[in-house]
């Protein structure tokens, strides 16, 4: 390639990373910022234009630690084992969907999966309410299984797609060879067929991950107090001084690294895992 | 063992595959589908205990008369239309550029990427509110400092809704450079070398190898991408409230203040349901609209 | 004998002493075992007292108390889901008393009229009238307990009106003199005055007023705060409803010059405050950034006492503007007032404190609603910072100690701003029947369009009017007519 592309491709991946990276500054430095700080005037580099203080962090970590640790804990647990249940339902329905035929009355493999995946269409307020009532039921309302049983079923459909279509572009062969070769069952699964699968089993994860971490409405209206997730918290933040800028800041630091955490540690996962996607 | 094989293959331990995910979402989706379609019909009143009255299709005129109905889905289609075409631009020239091999550290780089899609839209919308605050954002105040009028981003009617697009563009496109990035990934190099070899220009090769064979991956980043946007609420919420005025409310948002703002529960559930037709609609358009492109290409 | 006589006399005091110091330790732990669940808005306001006080409770009668919390958007969904559906999510819920009489309509809320008989600690007289009959009360039932008093007052700054410069200037371009405003006219010059230069000498620019607007951020109380002068001829009830017919009132010509004035203070406002809720314009207000603001008592209490304010001392309240004409809806015309009308707002009426119908541990819910609203307890919360609560008891008013410890420089300049308001002889309460959410929801949906320049102030509140009329209708107008009255005070028959 030219040295002026080269040089141009350059420009235009740093202006779009300083674009990604702004909001991020903008969140970080006001959250080590006092009150007069925020409120007049935008004040942007720590020390040449506004004294840098730790109040909002402080408080984070004492006075309100408690407030925050159990939602910090719900999302994890909550967010973790519901993708994990997503994830490995989700590849068992899609492995039987590309290995199987099924033939319930007239609905075949293809019908099944649109059935599937159009759960996705859904928007979440339609069903809300009805799910509240159900969870009431078996008393589930604000509780971490509940969540978990609502978060499942609402990332399954994605998880489903995923791995169909990363296992269609896998070759059965392999599994055939390895089952006439001898090896059992439950052999073939773990030594042949996950660790073909593995990248996409990743990308699966992360990404059910993502969308259970940071969903808002179900857990707005599926808990009321003990099963409170991270992203209520941030929401809550809206005293009667209004935003209360520099704690959301906080806040929002501390609800993105463990999802960067993850991300980083599946990240080398996720682009192999989704280029079936884009086959 | 031969036993154990055709087990292995057999409809039973096929059907346990299935099973979970379909128990799962039988109970968790259909229940609640049903639910939602009866109270688009009835009435509710929730005086001593829950209970629910037919009430005809009263609720879907009161739906049609209301103008908020109206404004509320030219909002999402606008929205959703708009941000999935740039995320999807965006998305396809980034994941061009950082395709050249040439480029150092283009892991670095592809990790930045990705932050954005990885917070929470509340904590996005609070962000973003914060920056576009009229007299103590960052981007008023650069601008101010250029010498140029402050903007009322999120507080003018005409302005408001197209901060609100930037945002979801910010937060989402990440999300379509992943997908087509790795699309990117399948296409055989050796196909490039052979256009570029009959002397094709960028251009030309773009036009004609690359897209083409990124079409699969296209397709599901705009459908998926697609299915989210129309469901839109979290930012809006966070950094207009639907305003000003009415100007940036989408259905979802419309959605939640009927019905569980004011609990008009049968309301807000026929609004909800409108959303989920249209989206259907659009998706089943988009859909069999794409295959006739894919069919076309695939020839 | 005597030796006999006193032994006996020992053993009976011994018995006595015994008895009642156990019994002292009975009582003292008479609610061992048992947890009640107090949910209101996120803290540190209303949720504060309740954190400050409960170890103490806690002590005296082994009872527990879990506090839960939620943004004040949700506040009404939660409750009103967790009292339909019989979730029992709550014993307590402190909330705004204008949910009320939604929820005592439906039978969700305790009466608490037995137990303020019995109860020696609440002082109930103490309460100001207006609280306790048309604030914690639905019909000649007591369901709430107060625990803050709300009305909306002016704030100006002394240092801008009472400048001889600038008074000077002012009466050169206005032909009057300056005064804090009487009238919604005068506060509109005074915000132009005052808008866009530096008058207080440092070194930013200031503007003429800031005002909550925000759709869910309270802005529909601000709103009848400016209406209530136009419409409330002294003696009829013209803010809301026809108290005969129930049919709306909201779009009579009175509220509509209220909206076409609101339109028009957005040129002299901070820039941006279309989008503020009440929070931002208290933080805004107290940081210096305009001269004039209409608010709860907060903007007082965060000017005078808030760690960062840069206005302490300089600021002086006054009960909301006048009108000098006003609309008569019954004789349909404008009537005027060569003496400006005052209508003062209790708007919000104020937080109560209720208990759950089906709650478990009713007693000892009660106990500790009383415990918070009891004279001595009560007086520390309105003068301790960041509680949101705002006078409401006749005590609050006398002591000034408090109040000065609390870091105001003029208490009794603030608190009669507030006595004035609440003992106004035309003072308006605030809506308190079924649907009220849904009313102002309305409400401010269409009002927001107008302030947006969407639509005409005529039509937007004609708009209103219609979505009340409809919502009145599918409550049921006869029911909605007999609340409202009831809300009032007026017979019903």
């Amino acid at each position: 390639m030219r040295t002026i592309s080269i040089i141009i491709t350059y420009i235009l991946l740093i202006a779009w990373t300083i674009f990604v990276l702004s909001p991020i500054y903008w969140t970080v430095t006001t959250s080590f910022k006092g009150e007069a700080d925020v409120y007049l005037g935008p004040k942007f580099f720590p020390w040449i234009d506004f004294k840098p203080t730790l109040w909002a962090w402080r408080k984070m970590l004492t006075i309100e630690r408690d407030m925050i640790l159990r939602p910090l804990i719900n999302s994890v647990i909550i967010a973790t084992i519901s993708s994990l249940f997503a994830m490995v339902f989700g590849s068992m329905a899609a492995y039987g969907l590309t290995r199987f035929q099924y033939k319930f009355a007239f609905w075949r493999n293809q019908d099944i999966l649109v059935w599937i995946v159009s759960q996705r269409m859904m928007p979440p307020i339609v069903t809300v309410l009805a799910l509240f009532i159900m969870l009431k039921v078996v008393n589930l309302i604000d509780t971490r299984p509940g969540m978990i049983l609502t978060y499942t079923a609402f990332n399954l459909p994605l998880a489903v797609w995923m791995m169909r279509n990363f296992l269609i572009h896998l070759p059965r062969s392999t599994e055939e060879a390895a089952m006439v070769d001898g090896a059992s069952s439950m052999q073939t699964l773990f030594q042949i067929v996950i660790p073909m699968i593995l990248p996409g089993l990743a990308a699966t994860y992360l990404i059910c991950f993502i969308f259970a971490w940071n969903e808002f409405l179900f857990a707005l209206f599926l808990t009321f107090n003990k099963s409170q997730t991270i992203p209520l918290l941030i929401a809550a933040q809206h005293f009667q001084r209004g935003p209360q800028w520099w704690d959301i800041s906080a806040l929002a630091v501390i609800a993105i690294t463990p999802v960067v955490i993850i991300a980083l540690f599946l990240q080398r996962y996720l682009v192999k895992g989704l280029i079936p996607l884009g086959r | 063992m031969k036993n154990l094989l055709a087990a292995f293959t057999g409809k039973k331990v096929g059907r346990v595959f299935l099973a979970p995910t379909v128990v799962i979402l039988l109970l968790l989706t259909i229940f609640p589908f049903l639910f939602s379609i009866s109270l688009t019909f009835g009435r509710v009143s929730l005086t001593g205990g829950l209970g629910i009255h037919f009430a005809g299709i009263r609720n879907w005129i009161r739906l049609f008369q209301d103008d908020r109905f109206g404004n509320a889905m030219r909002n999402t289609l606008f929205m959703a239309i708009v941000t999935v075409t740039v995320q999807y631009l965006l998305g396809l020239g980034l994941a061009m550029l950082l395709n050249n091999e040439k480029i150092k550290g283009r892991g670095i780089f592809r990790v930045l990427f990705l932050l954005p899609m990885m917070l929470s839209p509340i904590a996005v919308g609070y962000m973003w509110r914060m920056m576009f605050g009229t007299l103590n954002g960052p981007i008023n105040g650069i601008l101010i400092r250029l010498g140029f009028a402050p903007v009322e981003w999120i507080t003018n009617t005409r302005i408001a809704i197209y901060s609100v697009i930037l945002t979801d563009i910010w937060q989402w496109t990440p999300f379509m450079f992943l997908i087509l990035f790795a699309g990117l990934q399948t296409i055989p190099k050796g196909l490039i070398e052979a256009a570029q070899a009959d002397g094709a220009s960028s251009w030309q090769q773009f036009r004609h190898v690359i897209f083409p064979l990124l079409a699969p991956a296209t397709v599901a980043a705009v459908l998926l991408r697609l299915l989210e946007a129309f469901k839109i609420i979290d930012i809006i919420y966070i950094l207009t409230g639907g305003g000003p005025g009415m100007k940036t409310e989408s259905m979802t948002l419309f959605g939640y203040s009927k019905g569980l703002g004011t609990f008009d529960l049968a309301y807000g559930s026929t609004i909800a349901f409108s959303l989920f037709i249209t989206v259907m609609v659009v998706s089943i358009i988009l859909l069999l609209g794409l295959r006739e492109v894919q069919e076309i290409r695939l020839e | 004998m005597f030796k006999k006589g006193f032994f006996r006399l020992l053993v009976v005091a011994a018995v006595i002493l015994t008895v009642t110091g156990l019994s002292g330790e009975v009582f003292a732990q008479r609610f061992k075992g048992v947890t009640i669940r107090v949910f209101t808005q996120t803290p540190p306001y209303i949720a504060k007292p309740v954190m400050i006080h409960k170890a103490d409770w806690e002590k005296e009668t082994g009872g527990k108390v879990e506090l839960i919390t939620a943004p004040f958007a949700e506040l009404y969904t939660k409750m009103y889901s967790s009292f339909a559906l019989k979730a029992k999510a709550y014993d307590i819920v402190i909330y705004c008393s204008g949910w009320l009489g939604d929820f005592a309509s439906n039978n969700f809320l305790l009466s608490l009229d037995d137990f303020i008989k019995k109860d020696t600690r609440i002082d109930w007289t103490d309460v100001l009238t207006v609280y306790r009959e048309r604030v914690a009360a639905w019909g000649p039932t007591v369901f709430g307990i107060p625990l803050d008093g709300d009305s909306h007052m002016c704030y100006y700054r002394k240092d801008a009106i009472e400048n001889t410069e600038y008074q000077k200037r002012f009466a050169e371009k206005y032909g009057y003199s300056l005064t804090p405003p009487r009238t919604w006219e005068q506060y509109r010059d005074i915000a132009e005055f005052f808008h866009g230069w530096d008058w207080d000498g440092d070194g930013r620019i200031e503007y003429g007023a800031v005002e909550f607007m925000r759709k869910g951020g309270q802005s529909s109380w601000l709103f009848f705060s400016r209406a209530a002068a136009y419409v409330s001829i002294p003696g009829q009830h013209g803010l809301f409803f026809n108290p005969d017919t129930m049919d709306a009132l909201v779009d009579s010509p009175g509220h509509v010059k209220a909206l076409k004035d609101w339109i028009e203070i957005l040129k002299f406002g901070y820039p941006g405050m279309i989008g503020f809720d009440s929070g931002e314009v208290r933080t805004i207000y107290h940081l210096g950034e305009t001269c004039l603001g209409i608010d709860w008592g907060d903007i007082g209490v965060l000017s005078d006492t808030g760690p960062e304010s840069k206005v302490r001392g300089k600021v002086g309240y006054t009960i909301l503007p006048g009108a000098t004409s006003v609309w008569d809806y019954r004789k349909a015309k404008w009537i005027g007032f060569p003496i400006e009308n005052a209508a003062p707002y209790l708007a919000f009426g104020g937080w109560v404190g209720s208990v759950d119908v089906n709650s478990p541990n009713k007693e000892a819910a009660y106990d500790f609603l009383s415990y918070l609203s009891s004279p001595d307890i009560s007086y520390i919360d309105v003068t301790t910072p960041e509680t949101g609560f705002n006078p409401y008891r006749k005590s609050h008013f006398a002591k000034l100690d408090r109040w000065y410890k609390f870091g105001f420089v003029n208490p009794a300049a603030y608190l009669g701003a507030i006595e004035s308001t609440i003992a106004h002889p035309n003072v308006q309460v605030d809506l308190r029947i079924p649907g009220t959410a849904e009313y102002m929801e309305a409400l401010e949906t269409e009002i927001t369009k107008a302030l947006a320049g969407e639509k005409t102030a005529e039509k937007a509140m004609a708009d209103v009017a219609k979505e009340w009329n409809r919502i009145t209708e599918k409550l049921g107008k006869d029911k909605q007519k007999k609340y409202f009255r009831e809300s009032l005070g007026m017979p019903v028959w």
